[in-house]
């Protein structure tokens, strides 16, 4: 070892902790740049790997369904005619297909991370993403975009330490934050809510639409237990949450509408049944 | 000299097809039950042919293109990829030769080192032991069996 290597070590160490302690827009727009740049080929290649992958497991169902649904084709023909012109009458086709981009979601682990905090998003600006947009999958939330460029974008799951909500009960009534517990199995913690009122397992969570990021009606999880009560003022909650950050690969980011929208109605209908 | 420049440039090869593959491969390497760690192994055979000064600077870059593939904790991996590249080329004074048994152990050890560190400083609840013994060591394997497939084609001259 020369005079040179312990020089070399104190820079490059130097230069790392300025990194981890650089303001967290420089350090998105730093891995947003590796990403665009460096990194651009492998994603790219990566997105490809993942959808061969994905495509090669669904081919065996996809025929067995295209069997099931060429049968239905004939009955389902005049129903969508119908469908097409009601939509049409109604709006409903701008407003459904302008407040979500569908994109496909690659989480970004790294070694040492056993739950799944970050990934990466193919939409960006291009598509109407932007920074705190809202990310959810059928069955609920999944986590906030926080950096965009203009094909992809970067994001938190909800499991992620600095991640927060606040959420609502389905009635409205009761209100309180949510916050991942860390760890595995994923679980999450309600806290601050009314010590007055006592909720019981298996209620569903909603976002409350309050904190100006998520708006209402997003399902967060349902309560598994009461974890501990506060002094006598307030109570907090095991949450059994609606989405799992490994189960996940395709989403939707809320492109517009943004925090002021009531989304609950979305959920309800996928819940009856009806498209959404 | 000639043999000198051909030795670097099959190193730096090496590196590189290491790195471009840790991360296109990354999704696929996840749903296996052990995932090698491509670019610690790229860190750690680099760190055996470089001085000090130069195996931390191989270890800034790739921990600079690790953190940027996830936006929480940014810098982490490049910081510990600085320390375990500059602490794996002392291993050089220690350590002559490459034989297969000792580069096996090697990198083993320095994969188990790294993500046990990595794990513990990323503050995860729960499994911590089931993590250390059993986890870390199967995906120190398996950097260790693809650091040792790697090994002839850093050699070649």
């Amino acid at each position: 070892m020369t005079r040179r290597d312990p020089l070399l070590l104190a820079f490059f160490l130097f230069a790392a902790v300025v990194l981890m302690t650089l303001p967290h827009e420089r350090q998105l727009a730093l891995a947003a740049a590796a990403r665009s740049t460096v990194l651009a080929p492998v994603l790219q290649l990566q997105s490809s790997l993942s959808d061969v992958r994905s495509l090669r497991g669904n081919v065996q169902a996809l025929r067995a369904e295209r069997d099931s649904l060429a049968a239905e084709l004939h009955t389902l023909q005049g129903v969508e005619e119908e469908n097409q012109r009601l939509r049409a009458l109604l709006d409903l086709a701008e407003r459904g297909q302008t407040r979500f981009a569908a994109a496909n979601l690659y989480p970004a682990g790294r070694a040492g991370e056993v739950v799944k905090r970050s990934f990466i998003l193919d939409v960006g600006e291009a598509s109407g993403a932007r920074a705190d947009a809202p990310v959810v999958a059928r069955d609920g939330l999944v986590g906030v975009v926080r950096a965009v460029s203009l094909g992809q974008a970067a994001g938190d799951f909800w499991t992620h330490p600095d991640f927060r909500v606040s959420a609502m009960t389905g009635d409205g009534r009761v209100f309180g934050i949510i916050r991942s517990l860390g760890g595995a199995p994923s679980l999450m913690q309600l806290d601050g809510t009314p010590y007055q009122v006592e909720l019981a397992p298996g209620t569903e969570l909603f976002t409350s639409g309050q904190g100006g990021v998520f708006p209402r009606g997003i399902p967060i999880g349902r309560i598994l237990e009461l974890t501990s009560t506060e002094a006598g003022w307030a109570r907090s909650y095991l949450v059994q949450p609606a989405v799992h950050p490994d189960a996940v690969r395709e989403v939707m980011v809320m492109v517009d509408g943004g925090a002021t929208a009531d989304v609950t109605d979305l959920w309800d209908r996928a819940a009856s049944g009806s498209p959404r | 000299m000639a043999e000198q420049t051909s030795s670097r440039l099959g190193l730096a090869a090496s590196v590189a097809v290491l790195t471009f593959l840790h991360f296109a491969l990354r999704p696929l390497f996840e749903s296996w039950f052990a995932s090698p760690n491509l670019l610690l192994c790229a860190v750690l055979i680099s760190a055996r042919q470089l001085r000090p000064g130069a195996a931390a600077g191989v270890g800034f870059v790739l921990g600079l293109l690790e953190d940027a593939m996830a936006v929480s904790f940014f810098g982490l991996a490049t910081l510990l990829l600085v320390l375990v590249a500059f602490i794996a080329s002392q291993t050089r004074e220690l350590f002559v030769g490459e034989e297969p048994l000792f580069m096996g152990t090697y990198l083993f050890v320095g994969t188990w080192l790294y993500e046990t560190v990595s794990y513990l400083v990323l503050g995860a609840s729960g499994g911590t032991l089931s993590f250390i013994l059993l986890r870390a060591p199967l995906d120190a394997l398996a950097t260790g069996a693809v650091g040792y497939l790697t090994l002839p084609l850093v050699r070649a001259r």
